[in-house]
């Protein structure tokens, strides 16, 4: 669905590049998560990806199409999602779907039925200048679905949310994934990327660093641990036991046998853990 | 393409009839027109004013005023108080054998020979029903100076024109909607041709409006709603350039207040510069579309001279639209 | 001290703004205007079209008579062209106006309507009296074609003389007429000088607000007039530097300067005032802009009375603009009456601080909002 060969990008027009040399490519029905912190060149990317920045220098294809001449039609078949809210603000939640249905070619959804679907039912004919910032973001991950995009491009689409409008809205990305739509997820929330991709890309400096599945990079960079905090002679200890090393093992035995458990973790790597490892940068 | 420039426009005309700026810049236009009609028979009856003593000498006061503004007061002192007052009244009083003229002392040459002049013909018993001279008049019943005022307006229109479309441009940048509008099939032509739409139909309404106002409804409306076309252009761009680069409304509103400047200019330049100096206001495109709107309310002038003037403005409108171009695609992005 | 430390906050703020320089720029773009566009003097010849329907002789005479006031007493034989028709004509220019002495009546109709100036026909009746035939367009006042129906009731030669005779008393003989370029300073310096203090002492308060400035400015020891009063110095100083852009280099020292900067200092404060006043109603400059420029409008008309004299209703006095073109005009004239820019000043300067009082109060309450 994505393709991306040998993409450089500088702001400046000069060797100062935001993306460099830049490789990957997107699978259809996959949802792709591209990690990194910020300045790392995931909008850039995504930028260029979308139109909104031009093509300096590279191939790019999405959904079928050159970015290097970029057909309009191509935009019947991406959504995108910003992670700044960009909706009118002096228009209603409807009027802003209704309007922004009409400048597509095909066929779109029903803009109340999307308003419902994010959470802001009844909110439907309030003006988005009055939205709270979750509400105008809701909105603009609602507005991202109206033309059933085969390529969904969602930057940031959890900022600012709370838990349980977070969780909706990682459903309704399964769902549409499960129906085939390609995600393209750019984020520096790690346990996102971790529920939801399929593969991750971590790019920093404008370079990729690697590419693959979380699953695959857990079981090559992490560490199988289990916490334990446990009483003894009236104090608390805590101690990390490995699930892979015997001696570990047989102690750990001892300890729930003995011992009064108050709380037993496993410990898994986490992609940001990960992500340090590999590039020596956080993703914040 | 055409159903997204209808789209961009329906949306742009909905929200700005909810908005209070909008719907002023509507009406303001139409209160101007009904204004100078108000005051434009005032304005153009500029005989002179005269100041005598009442009962004083009855006869007289109703001959001059079948030729100037009469005003009566109690006595001479009044009379002088009145002729000290700041605006060009003259006092005509009795002495001896006859009467003088009082006057401030700082009027106008032809104000003063006009008092002169009425008291001359006073004296001569010079009546009206003995007026040997003929009037034949062509039926014009536009005096100049409604002629210039509603020109001015509808200059004036223009740039509120394009001062909504700054505003509108405006509204997309600060709620970073244009970006949105690019990840849809919307060309940019499109997106720019449906920005103008509102402040163009806004602009020809109003023009057509206020000309229906102020009674120049036997004019060709065809070819005011040209040059109005072609003016608002201008407009347009200067709106876009504006909005894409002001940052708020106050920065847009001081940038375009600026173009005020050259459209008085050109105004003033054709009115008071003497015929070859005029030339050098041949640059500004307010210059030919007073020209033009001034022939037009005139029902002078033929449509190749019409074309004529619109084709310049449209040139000059070309060359700054290709001298700002790159800033305007800019901004866009 | 804290009004003064507070002012130079406000000046520097102010510098590193559009609009501060926004208005300079625009007053010197008038001064050019003024020295390039406006002449010293209007030129206000009038043409005239002319046929004398008369036997030679009649009509030598005439042309004689008007060839005494011609510039260099000598005609000279044009073709004037109109409606795509030619005509020849004898032009004699005098110091008001271009006489065109052609030879037809159609001539004359022709010109007149495509000019859109007077002509005049003079041709002998059936009695051998003397007949006028004027062409007017339609649109002159009742009384000016009154007069023009009477003007050759008597003969030219007596009227020229007791016109000549009458007995003119002016109150004051020191008035020395202003040029028309300098005339137009007044309405210049009253727009760009004073009266623009009202629109950018709201845009000021408005980016304040906009920026939060305001909501900080609230939880200071420091008090709200401080704040008010030292943005309305700096819209002073701007209105003063405009102002002083565009009359000194046509007036040069010819003027009081002192009376000057007091009218200009007083109208601005009283402006300045209004503008914080409709500011202080709304929450964003959109919706205070229709106040504003409504106001502006109004306050253009008295100008309108200044260039035509004999306009004067009584209703345009009470609009402020009024006094205020006034008082700069009696400042600019030579031998100007001293007293009145006196007395508007204090009359804006009293007015100004009601204002003041009045909006301090209101922000007082609504700082926050």
């Amino acid at each position: 669905m994505i393709k991306v060969e040998g993409l450089y990008h500088s702001y400046l027009k000069n060797d100062n590049f935001a993306v460099r040399d830049v490789n990957f490519e997107v699978a259809e029905g996959e949802i792709f998560g591209f990690l990194g912190p910020s300045g790392a060149g995931k909008s850039t990317t995504q930028g260029i990806l979308t139109g909104l920045l031009q093509l300096q220098k590279g191939n790019v294809s999405v959904a079928g199409y050159d970015i290097k001449n970029i057909s309009r039609k191509m935009f019947n078949k991406i959504g995108m999602s910003f992670e700044q809210s960009n909706v009118y603000s002096k228009m209603t939640a409807k009027e802003n779907l209704s309007f922004y249905s009409k400048l597509f070619d095909v066929e779109t959804r029903d803009p109340i039925e999307l308003i419902e679907l994010v959470g802001l039912k009844g909110k439907e004919n309030i003006r988005t200048g009055e939205f709270s910032k979750g509400m105008k973001h809701r909105l603009t991950f609602a507005r991202s679905m109206i033309n059933n995009p085969s390529m969904w491009f969602l930057d940031e689409p959890t900022t600012g949310l709370d838990p349980a409008i977070t969780a909706t809205i990682k459903d309704i990305i399964k769902e549409q994934n499960n129906k085939g739509v390609t995600v393209f997820l750019t984020t520096h929330n790690m346990f996102i990327a971790d529920e939801l991709c399929n593969r991750v890309g971590f790019i920093v400096d404008g370079v990729i660093k690697l590419i693959d599945s979380p699953k695959k990079l857990k079981l090559q960079y992490g560490e199988k641990l289990v916490e334990v905090e446990y009483a003894q002679n009236g104090n608390i200890k805590k101690e990390s036991f490995s699930t892979i090393m015997q001696e570990d093992r047989d102690l750990l035995n001892q300890i729930i046998a003995d011992k009064e458990i108050l709380t037993m973790h496993t410990k898994e790597a986490t992609l940001e853990e990960i992500f340090i490892k590999v590039t020596g940068r956080g993703l914040a | 393409m055409l159903k997204r420039i209808w789209t961009i426009f329906i949306r742009d005309l909905t929200v700005n009839m909810r908005e209070f700026m909008t719907l002023f810049m509507m009406v303001i236009p139409l209160l101007l027109a009904v204004g100078i009609n108000f005051l434009s028979p005032g304005i153009n009856d500029t005989s002179v004013n005269l100041a005598l003593i009442e009962n004083e000498n009855p006869e007289q006061a109703a001959y001059f005023d079948d030729f100037a503004h009469i005003e009566l007061f109690s006595d001479k002192q009044r009379v002088e108080d009145r002729v000290r007052s700041r605006d060009d009244v003259i006092g005509i009083l009795p002495k001896d054998n006859g009467y003088f003229i009082m006057t401030q002392g700082n009027e106008p040459e032809s104000v003063l020979e006009y008092a002169k002049l009425l008291n001359v013909l006073y004296e001569s018993d010079v009546q009206l029903e003995d007026a040997r001279s003929e009037i034949i008049e062509f039926g014009r019943t536009v005096p100049p100076l409604k002629k210039m005022l509603v020109n001015i307006l509808l200059l004036l229109i223009s740039m509120l024109a394009g001062m909504l479309i700054a505003l509108n441009i405006l509204e997309e940048k600060v709620d970073r909607t244009v970006s949105a509008i690019n990840v849809t099939p919307t060309s940019r032509s499109a997106f720019i041709l449906g920005k103008s739409l509102t402040g163009m139909a806004i602009a020809l309404f109003s023009s057509i409006a206020c000309l229906l106002i102020t009674g120049f409804y036997n004019i060709n409306l065809g070819q005011a709603a040209l040059v109005v076309f072609s003016t608002t252009i201008l407009s347009l761009l200067i709106g876009f350039i504006q909005g894409l680069n002001s940052d708020d409304v106050m920065e847009a509103a001081g940038s375009v207040k600026l173009l005020f400047l050259p459209m008085a200019g050109s105004i003033a330049g054709y009115e008071f510069v003497k015929g070859n100096w005029q030339i050098f206001f041949y640059w500004s495109p307010f210059y030919w579309a007073y020209k033009a709107n001034d022939m037009i309310l005139s029902k002078s002038g033929s449509w190749p001279q019409l074309i004529l003037f619109i084709g310049i403005i449209l040139v000059i409108c070309g060359a700054v639209y290709a001298l700002l171009a790159p800033r305007i695609v800019k901004g866009l992005q | 001290m804290k009004l003064l430390s507070s002012f130079k906050k406000e000046l520097i703020l102010a510098s590193r703004g559009f609009y501060f320089y926004v208005e300079l720029v625009f007053a010197l773009v008038l001064l050019a205007v003024l020295l390039f566009a406006i002449p010293q003097n209007f030129s206000s010849t009038s043409t005239e079209y002319l046929f004398f329907n008369l036997p030679q002789e009649g009509k030598g005479i005439f042309i004689n008579n008007i060839l005494k006031d011609d510039l260099d007493t000598k005609s000279e034989m044009v073709e004037v062209e109109a409606s795509g028709k030619t005509f020849n004509a004898e032009l004699i220019v005098t110091d008001e106006s271009e006489i065109y002495i052609v030879d037809s009546e159609e001539a004359v109709r022709t010109l007149a309507d495509s000019e859109k100036v007077i002509g005049a026909v003079i041709e002998l009746d059936d009695n051998n009296q003397l007949h006028y035939k004027y062409y007017l367009q339609g649109y002159e006042s009742t009384r000016l074609k009154n007069l023009i129906s009477i003007l050759q009731n008597e003969s030219t030669d007596v009227l020229e003389e007791r016109f000549e005779n009458q007995d003119v008393r002016p109150l004051s003989t020191d008035y020395e007429p202003l040029t028309d370029r300098e005339n137009t300073i007044p309405p210049l310096i009253a727009f760009s000088g004073s009266l623009m203090g009202m629109f950018i002492m709201a845009s000021y308060i408005f980016l304040d607000k906009k920026e939060g400035v305001i909501e900080a400015y609230a939880v200071t020891a420091s008090s709200v007039w401080r704040y008010l009063m030292s943005k309305i110095f700096v819209v002073l100083l701007t209105s003063v530097v405009s102002g002083l852009i565009i009359i000194m280099p046509v007036m040069g020292f010819r003027i009081n300067y002192g009376l000057l900067l007091l009218l200009l200092l007083t109208t601005g404060f009283f402006a300045s005032s209004l503008g914080l006043l409709i500011a202080s109603f709304y929450d964003n400059l959109v919706k205070a802009f229709g106040v504003i420029y409504l106001l502006v409008f109004l306050l253009m008309v008295p100008s309108i009375a200044y260039f035509i004299p004999g306009w004067d209703p009584v209703w345009i006095k009470i609009i402020p603009s009024y006094p205020l073109l006034q008082g700069f005009k009696e400042i600019i004239l030579p031998n100007g009456n001293i007293a009145y820019p006196l007395i508007t000043s204090a009359g804006f300067l009293a007015v100004g601080i009601i204002l003041f009082t009045i909006t301090n109060t209101r922000f007082k309450k609504t700082l926050s909002v």
